[in-house]
């Protein structure tokens, strides 16, 4: 741990009077005031959820949900469904939470739920606007998903159009990867594969994303930018 | 050569990754944490009450079970197949999910399940079977009508959740209307008994065959009349007692329901209806007034999304903009099919005010929320007029070309043709 870690350690333990972990939630002792649910780890707030603890649910929202959120974002576009996506990611995380079997991997947990019901929300879709299509000749999933693009939109338009290219599984990886910057070993556990498969997904996903990227014009041009010449 | 121009795939990846956080962010509406919080709070609630309830026994007891079991076992086979679970088939309507129906606008969805119980629903509800039990199914009616019937069985257990309004069915037929805008339930009990409870408020009505039971907000009065009667939404209403009253009296309750009690509290369906026809004469002050009267924390939480909805007009009208927009972001939390027009009014207010880029903002969130919204054409148009108003000219002019491609005939097209003109 360097010095600038040590220091923040220092600070955060003289501003939260700490406890060991035997007496934090369920010590009886009236004297000892409860250690704040904020603080816990993710392993114990799993456990606590698994008992029926409420707090402990909020508290693995108030620390999540942004990234379920910009997970969901991220596979699906903006769309509006993602509110209640998000609510099944969190119910059927409460209702397994007794069950799972490594609560440290928490927010792998999460977001390969989050990135499971997105895929399925996009299967299914596919399905209808298969059938629908037959019927009439616009569908509405794709009016229903556009953005308004002004600005910094039209970008977010070409990527997503470019995710809609990429396989399920290398969208998965590039997502956990990227937007949210899970380790290789995070994201084996959210894909429930080895690291080996998910690493090598992590490199195709990026390998195929930037390609297709580089023939959408507006992206090419931001990619131009960063790269200083040919994307 | 510098670093910044040494960008290595990573880097690429990861630029384009912050497009797509940056985009989630931008999409969310300020308070999607809090309100989204609630609403889980409220839904674990809902799963909690119908799970399953287990038990640890102690290992002989399972053993002798297991023996009771292997002795039995071709009774058990039998029992086994009475104890599956009930299944159903969607008829006139496509599964979005596996558990949820929307009916189609014209035309009617129809839910057969295993156990010989049916559900139609009506155009454009929305129904979800939360979860089904081998002696029934949880159901979740989202908005619109369901007409239910339940096979009465000695140990069946149905369940309809609408809005904060709990119906427990054991064998009946009955109609259920809901209404999440004006938080409004409906039921006209044709068959059986029905328990009808408050969530919120612990309250409980029973109601009979021949007998509508009518609510409009979770505290409002509920009211039960005969079903060939007059609705009661605007006129006198029964206040229904809290739970203990409801057992020294429950009888006379359920069973005298032309006999009309009139409340202290006026109805909110009346009220609603009130401000509606003062908003239609322009008697906004009155609105206000009302409204200050009754307390306006206490009106923008326990008011109807309809009457939330006149306050803000009138508000808007007046010139009071705090309140205006105070019952706007009331709306958007309580009911999140009104979050899409109240971010077009909310955007409306801004700009009315001077705020171009607030303005451009809840316009933005206004199309994102319902790109096929009722407000879609106006709050476009916002947007068109915003990015003028805030110097983004390149960006008006894609807007603009769009806009006319979208709505030839919109509100904003001279808006459009002049940004188009300009050089």
């Amino acid at each position: 741990m360097d010095a600038k870690n040590l220091d923040r350690v220092a600070l955060v333990s003289a501003t939260y009077p700490t406890m060991s972990t035997a007496a934090r939630p369920d010590s009886q002792k009236s004297n000892i005031r409860p250690f704040p649910k904020d603080r816990f780890s993710d392993a114990e707030l799993v456990v606590a959820v698994g008992q029926g603890d409420h707090q402990a649910l909020e508290v693995i929202w108030t620390r999540y949900a942004s990234a379920v959120r910009s997970t969901l974002f991220s596979a699906l576009g903006p769309d509006h469904a993602i509110e209640d996506l998000i609510q099944d990611v969190f119910i059927s995380f409460y209702r397994c939470a007794s069950r799972l079997k490594n609560p440290s991997a928490l927010k792998a947990y999460l977001l390969g739920s989050a990135v499971r019901i997105a895929a399925f929300e996009r299967r299914t879709r596919g399905r209808r606007s298969k059938w629908l299509n037959i019927f009439q000749q616009y569908g509405a999933d794709a009016t229903e998903r556009q953005l308004p693009e002004v600005g910094q939109a039209d970008l977010l338009s070409a990527l997503h159009r470019v995710l809609d290219q990429v396989s399920e599984r290398l969208r998965t990886a590039f997502i956990l990867r990227y937007v949210q910057d899970l380790t290789i070993a995070e994201i084996a556990v959210a894909m429930e594969t080895s690291e080996a498969t998910a690493k090598r997904d992590v490199a195709r996903g990026r390998a195929r994303v930037l390609l297709l990227a580089s023939r959408e014009p507006s992206l090419c041009d931001y990619l131009k930018y960063l790269g200083g010449g040919e994307p | 050569m510098t670093g910044h121009e040494h960008h290595s795939d990573d880097a690429k990846a990861a630029a384009l990754a912050n497009v797509l956080r940056n985009g989630a962010e931008v999409s969310a509406v300020d308070d999607w944490q809090e309100t989204g919080l609630e609403r889980l709070s409220r839904s674990v609630i809902v799963v909690k009450r119908i799970a399953p309830r287990r038990r640890r026994w102690p290992a002989f007891v399972l053993a002798a079970a297991s023996f009771v079991l292997v002795i039995g076992g071709a009774f058990w086979m039998d029992l086994g197949d009475r104890a599956k679970k009930v299944t159903f088939e969607v008829q006139g309507a496509d599964l979005n999910n596996p558990n949820y129906v929307i009916a189609p606008e014209n035309g009617t969805a129809h839910l057969k399940f295993s156990d010989g119980s049916t559900v139609d629903l009506e155009r454009s509800a929305r129904l979800r079977v939360q979860q089904a039990t081998p002696h029934g199914a949880t159901l979740l009616l989202e908005r619109g009508t369901a007409v239910t019937h339940v096979v009465h069985r000695s140990n069946s257990s149905w369940k309809l959740f609408a809005g904060s309004f709990e119906i427990a069915v054991i064998g009946t037929r009955f109609q259920a209307g809901w209404d999440p805008a004006t938080e409004t339930l409906q039921v006209d009990l044709y068959e059986g008994t029905l328990q009808i409870g408050g969530q919120r408020t612990g309250e409980m009505a029973v109601l009979k065959s021949g007998q509508r039971f009518h609510a409009v907000g979770y505290r409002a009065n509920w009211s039960i009349s005969p079903i060939d009667g007059p609705s009661d939404a605007g006129g006198d209403v029964l206040p229904m007692p809290s739970v203990a009253a409801s057992l020294n009296a429950p009888v006379q309750q359920s069973e005298s329901p032309v006999g009309k009690v009139s409340s202290a509290q006026p109805a909110p369906a009346r009220v609603a209806r009130d401000w509606a026809s003062a908003v239609a004469k322009g008697d906004f002050s009155r609105i206000v007034a009302e409204a200050e009267s009754r307390g306006i924390a206490n009106c923008l939480d326990q008011c109807s999304i309809a009457e939330v909805r006149y306050l803000a007009d009138a508000a808007r009208y007046t010139r009071r903009f705090e309140l205006a927009e105070q019952s706007l972001m009331a709306m958007r939390r309580r009911a999140a099919s009104e979050a899409p027009a109240a971010a077009y009014l909310l955007g409306a207010l801004s700009e009315s005010q001077g705020r171009t880029t607030a303005a451009l903002r809840w316009y933005e969130q206004s199309v994102a929320e319902a790109p096929l919204g009722r407000y879609v054409s106006e709050a476009r148009a916002g947007c068109l007029r915003m990015l003028v108003a805030t110097q983004q000219h390149e960006a008006a002019r894609a807007a603009a070309t769009r806009y006319l491609n979208d709505f030839p005939h919109g509100v904003g097209v001279t808006t459009a043709k002049k940004i188009l003109s300009e050089p």
